[in-house]
């Protein structure tokens, strides 16, 4: 055990072990679940976040969160994602605190436009992530949980405390906003 | 088409991995040790102030008459005196009729007691270890005046003393005094005992005589004419000499306190959250400045101007800050022509250059300044010859109140702290302490006043729904003056 104490990417443990291993509060086994969820929880957070302090706070305090509640982990669906509604959460709270959710936004005269699915195909995953963060935290987060995450509007509603049509209305500017800022980042008609 | 873009973002963006920055797992750590020390701490505050609070209650609820020793300046000098009255007084106790005191009023275990008459609202001293084999052999009482009256003559500054505190209860008789003890209650000579009777009627109400302790002594006089070797040892020690003073109502108090002040916060988890990493607590000070008003002999009101200096750290590291700029540059490019061979041609690029600022770390110290007029009533508890112990409740207003230092905002940037606005009406806080006094004089006293206090209502809005109230724990040296 010690052994594996000093290797922490040598997993020995499989999931049940490792949570029942968090469950007692063993630093080593919240550790190896740290490691093994914290890239892809980042990716999550930073898809809600505006900076990557921002979303660093966020995954922080979702894995508090994931530490202090995972005994009310009751197997029911993946960890994976019970972990990432966690983080989802989280980052929903944290955008609560300060910021005006659902901007209306300059969108009265914006064409919708075509654009070349290709070049965004093409763009890089990191230039996609900074196009998504330059969006207003309102849309964002509809666009986050609809179109990425695979929520309903009706779900939207509910985590947001809007009705399903404000959710409906918002992913639909929240996607015109994102056409319009990736025509800004220069991907031009068909 | 607008679908696909759709898609082309869930599918490049939904499993997006991206490494968090080294050593943020023991910062989650810190975090959740720091979070448990919180509780911990806020647990253990609680469990105090509700055992003080109960100890408070009990003490408060406990019988005055027990509790109530106004005068306690007959001392270890007059002991004496004391020894030589329980002998000639014994005799008058045993052979009399004498109407018998509550015994609960009587601890037979201390010599000298001071037990409050709530008929005639005398005071008077009261010696309950009277020995019964001693009592049996002396002689019988003739009416009010004690049989060996007349063999017996009393220190005359005592006698003096006894005959200016009966010229203040002009009611009383002065050749007589009452004198409690466990078996009853009896009339004695003045002359023949030193016994006070201090009639409280006759004072304006609020004032209280005191027997004062001198440091000079002076030689006492024959305590009685047919006295034994042993007696006359004793009427050769040195007596103290006394005097009276007369203390009013009024008192005033200055006191400064060192400890520890925190705030609660309340609103957006996270952003609470933040703020309780950002920042921590810091020794800080309190000063009082009272008047005080006895109501009565247990109670009084105070009120005057009460500050506390908080000071809290604060901590952060700015977020980085990502910079570009844009600049033109000529490039070369070569086409290989298969006729014309090989080409060269200049073409001018747009390029972004992108920097990173790293963040920088802050430590600095934020104070809070509270100005308060606080309501306070004060009863006492325990009464010694030097120590007196007693406990205070009471609210604070608020009249002004200043902030210097930072605040972190969201972003991890920081703004300057604006002052908190204080209810300029209405009550802000409640405060609960309990202290002790040594007596320098009987003026003047030493006080230690542990006392805490909590926010009841909220200090501060903010934009963002958070709500700021004050807890403090300080420990207040001072100065009390009789008037």
């Amino acid at each position: 055990m010690n052994q594996n104490k000093n290797s922490t990417n040598d997993n020995p443990l499989n999931e049940h072990d490792l949570i029942n291993g968090c469950i007692k509060n063993d630093v080593y086994c919240q550790k190896l679940l740290y490691e093994k969820y914290s890239p892809k929880m980042m990716g999550v957070s930073l898809r809600y976040c505006n900076s990557k302090m921002e979303a660093e706070d966020v995954l922080q305090d979702s894995f508090i969160k994931i530490f202090d509640k995972i005994k009310t982990f009751k197997g029911e669906g993946s960890f994976e994602g019970w972990i990432r509604k966690v983080v989802v959460f989280t980052a929903l709270k944290s955008n609560d605190k300060r910021v005006k959710k659902f901007e209306p936004g300059d969108l009265d005269n914006v064409q919708e436009p075509s654009l070349d699915s290709k070049a965004v195909s093409n763009m890089e995953t990191a230039y996609l992530m900074n196009i998504l963060q330059e969006l207003p935290v309102g849309y964002k987060t509809v666009f986050n949980l609809y179109a990425i995450e695979g929520y309903s509007h009706k779900e939207i509603g509910k985590m947001l405390g809007v009705t399903d049509v404000t959710s409906r209305t918002q992913y639909s500017r929240a996607k015109q906003y994102l056409l319009k800022t990736l025509a800004k980042h220069g991907i031009k008609r068909i | 088409m607008n679908n696909e873009i759709e898609n082309i973002f869930k599918q490049k963006l939904e499993n997006f991995e991206s490494a968090p920055s080294a050593g943020l797992f023991d910062t989650i750590q810190a975090a959740r040790a720091k979070h448990k020390r919180r509780a911990i701490w806020l647990w253990s505050s609680a469990a105090i102030l509700l055992f003080s609070l109960g100890l408070g209650y009990t003490l408060l609820s406990t019988p005055s008459e027990k509790t109530l020793v106004e005068h306690e300046t007959i001392g270890k000098e007059q002991k004496t005196d004391l020894i030589t009255f329980e002998e000639q007084i014994s005799p008058v106790i045993e052979n009399d009729k004498f109407q018998p005191l509550d015994q609960k009023n009587i601890d037979p275990k201390k010599d000298v007691q001071l037990i409050k008459n709530t008929k005639s609202k005398s005071l008077n001293i009261a010696n309950a270890s009277v020995s019964p084999e001693k009592t049996k052999t002396q002689s019988s009482r003739d009416g009010t005046v004690l049989p060996h009256a007349e063999n017996l003559t009393v220190n005359e500054d005592l006698a003096k003393l006894y005959q200016k505190i009966h010229d203040a209860n002009k009611n009383a008789d002065p050749k007589k005094a009452k004198v409690f003890t466990r078996n009853g209650e009896s009339e004695v000579e003045l002359s023949s005992v030193p016994v006070t009777v201090l009639n409280l009627e006759t004072l304006r109400k609020g004032e209280v005589l005191q027997v004062e302790n001198s440091t000079t002594a002076i030689d006492s006089a024959p305590i009685a004419q047919n006295t034994t070797p042993k007696d006359n040892e004793k009427t050769n020690e040195k007596l103290p000499i006394h005097k009276l003073v007369k203390l009013s109502r009024w008192g005033v108090e200055a006191s400064t306190g060192g400890g520890l002040g925190s705030r609660i916060l309340s609103g957006p988890a996270d952003y609470v959250a933040m703020r309780n990493t950002t920042e921590s607590v810091k020794f800080s000070t309190a000063y009082n400045l009272n008047v005080l008003y006895r109501i009565n002999t247990k109670w009084s009101a105070q009120t005057g101007v009460s500050l506390v200096n908080r000071r809290e750290n604060l901590s952060y590291i700015t977020a980085d800050q990502m910079t570009y700029t844009q600049r033109e540059e000529i490039r070369t490019e070569t086409i290989i022509h298969p006729v014309l061979g090989e080409i060269k041609r200049e073409y001018t690029v747009t390029v972004t250059d992108s920097f990173i600022q790293k963040g920088t770390q802050t430590k600095q110290t934020n104070t809070y300044l509270y100005a308060s007029i606080p309501l306070v009533l004060e009863r006492g508890l325990q009464a010694g010859k030097k120590w007196s112990l007693m406990t205070k409740i009471g609210v604070l207003a608020g009249i002004y109140s200043t902030a210097n230092g930072q605040i972190v905002t969201g972003e991890g940037q920081s703004e300057d702290l604006q002052p908190i606005p204080t209810k300029s009406v209405g009550f802000h806080s409640f405060t609960y302490g309990i202290g002790a006094a040594y007596k320098c004089t009987d003026r003047i006293s030493l006080i230690m006043y542990p006392q805490a206090f909590i926010g009841l209502n909220s200090l501060l809005k903010t934009d963002v729904d958070v709500s700021q109230k004050e807890l403090g724990f300080y420990t207040h040296f001072g100065l009390r003056i009789q008037l």
